[in-house]
């Protein structure tokens, strides 16, 4: 990335601005790995029926509204490239493609006044780990695996989104922590 | 001047950002169904086994921590109504409690491995028993499956079966590694094992997961005298010409539901499972040692 677009901050210099990149790659690296880490061991000890929480959602979440569109769809698909790499599923390139699809669209919401508070970003992460659940129900449909859709929602769905919203609070203060005030970064600003 | 200059770079910015996205969505396809096509034993099936062997060894550290945990937090639970009572001796009850949980742990961990100790030896003739714990397990509700600490320097390979206590069959290897192995249980959608009854005349029929975690008889006639409470067991014998993984006589489940419509020319038997995979913390995989164990595993 040349530059760096900083909406609250615009008086960086170059300098500034690599030290930032790097800060924010090294940051954004050490939350995909370790969540990716607890979604694939820990995770599916902490289940309710088939529920089972999903802490990658408001991690992409949390990047995407923190550093903008690139990032969040960079951190999206790497993300859901390494849960398929890692855990014992039969699956490569469907979570990458749903993971990208949420830090793609929730970098929309990068540096919004709304996206500072903690409501919002908890909702974007239910409502993306639902897209995801759903759209990876619906690849499996595609593929020929079924479940009733009765079983799925009830048994799988619902209880999965509650302890996603039970867990997210701690995941996005986590990534706010780490990577500080939202900063949209692209190339070629201006 | 200025504003036509950040109109420009805004629009080289909102095509980078849209060719990024779209860039790696195509990547992210091309995997997908690069994945599908190449089968087993391709590219893209072989990195990501040496990926999950990579991070197996810590996913089973993070297991390991956690299991005592769980086990805390059930015996927390049960005691719940009872620490009320016990208020004035908090200091005496937590330190019991905690010496408690090692006892209950210990004492489970010891009650599961002597429950699996004798599990596989009547197959002694043909299979290695090689004792494994389970040390990571999938996230997702699809796919049933775990990923064990024993591989091929065991003795392991694909598809040998895998069995829990009173050798109930739980499942079968699907990849392997020198020091892991992926299993995928029966309840798994994508699992079928020749079955018969025996109580009601060895009738072959097909055990199949219709749902992900539930199971059922497939192929059995109408006429078939199966009532519920008979056992499912393994039939040693497939759908087509091969010969099934699995050895004959292993039990599988028990019938917990039999019915059949006028039209129908075959009875629907609703299997329920003699073990639950989810809740096992270690299984035995049973590898294959006679000619004829191989041949099976390997399909031929």
């Amino acid at each position: 990335m040349s530059q760096l677009t900083t909406p609250s901050a615009t008086t960086a210099t170059p300098g500034m601005e690599r030290s930032l990149i790097w800060t924010t790659v090294g940051a954004v690296c050490a939350l995909v790995a370790v969540t990716v880490l607890l979604e694939v061991s820990v995770m599916p000890y902490l289940r309710i029926a088939d529920g089972i929480p999903d802490l990658v959602a408001p991690m992409v979440v949390a990047v995407a509204i923190l550093r903008g569109t690139m990032v969040g769809a960079v951190t999206g698909f790497a993300a859901g490239l390494l849960i398929e790499l890692t855990a014992p599923i039969g699956t490569l390139g469907a979570m990458a493609l749903l993971y990208l699809a949420v830090g793609a669209w929730c970098g929309r919401h990068c540096g919004r006044r709304e996206s500072a508070r903690l409501l919002q970003p908890l909702m974007l992460s239910v409502a993306a780990a639902c897209f995801v659940q759903v759209g990876y129900a619906i690849f499996h449909l595609l593929l020929g695996i079924r479940m009733p859709a009765s079983e799925f929602v009830g048994r799988a769905l619902l209880p999965g989104l509650a302890l996603t919203l039970l867990l997210s609070a701690p995941v996005l203060l986590a990534a706010r922590k780490l990577l500080g005030q939202a900063r949209v970064m692209e190339p070629f600003a201006g | 001047m200025a504003t036509q200059a950040n109109t420009a770079l805004a629009r080289r910015r909102t095509a980078l950002r849209r060719g990024l996205v779209t860039a790696l969505a195509l990547v992210a396809f091309g995997l997908f169904t690069g994945y599908f096509r190449e089968g087993p034993g391709g590219v893209l099936h072989d990195t990501q086994d040496a990926v999950g062997g990579v991070v197996a060894p810590v996913q089973g550290v993070a297991v390991a921590a956690i299991e005592p945990l769980q086990d805390g937090w059930n015996w927390f639970s049960e005691l719940r109504g009872a620490r009320e009572r016990a208020a004035a001796l908090e200091v005496e009850v937590r330190d019991l409690r905690l010496q408690a949980i090692n006892d209950r742990f210990s004492a489970q961990e010891a009650a599961d491995l002597a429950a699996l100790e004798a599990a596989g030896e009547s197959f002694a003739a043909n299979y290695d028993r090689v004792l494994a714990s389970i040390d990571g397990r999938s996230p997702s509700p699809w796919y049933q499956s775990a990923r064990i600490d024993r591989g091929s320097a065991d003795g392991i390979i694909e598809n040998s079966p895998v069995i829990g206590a009173g050798d109930a069959l739980v499942g079968v290897v699907t990849a392997v590694r020198p020091h892991s192995a992926n299993v995928r249980f029966i309840t798994d959608g994508s699992t079928g094992v020749g079955a018969i009854v025996p109580e009601a005349g060895e009738l072959p029929g097909l055990v199949t997961s219709p749902n992900p975690g539930q199971l059922r008889l497939t192929g059995v006639p109408r006429e078939a005298d199966i009532e519920e409470g008979q056992v499912v067991m393994t039939g040693g014998f497939n759908s087509g010409s091969l010969p099934s993984v699995y050895p004959r006589g292993l039990p599988i489940g028990v019938v917990s539901s039999v019915g059949s419509r006028d039209v129908d020319a075959e009875k629907a038997v609703q299997v329920k499972p003699l073990i639950d995979p989810r809740a096992e913390h270690h299984l035995v995989v049973l590898a294959p040692t006679s000619p004829e164990a191989i041949r099976r595993a390997r399909g031929g």
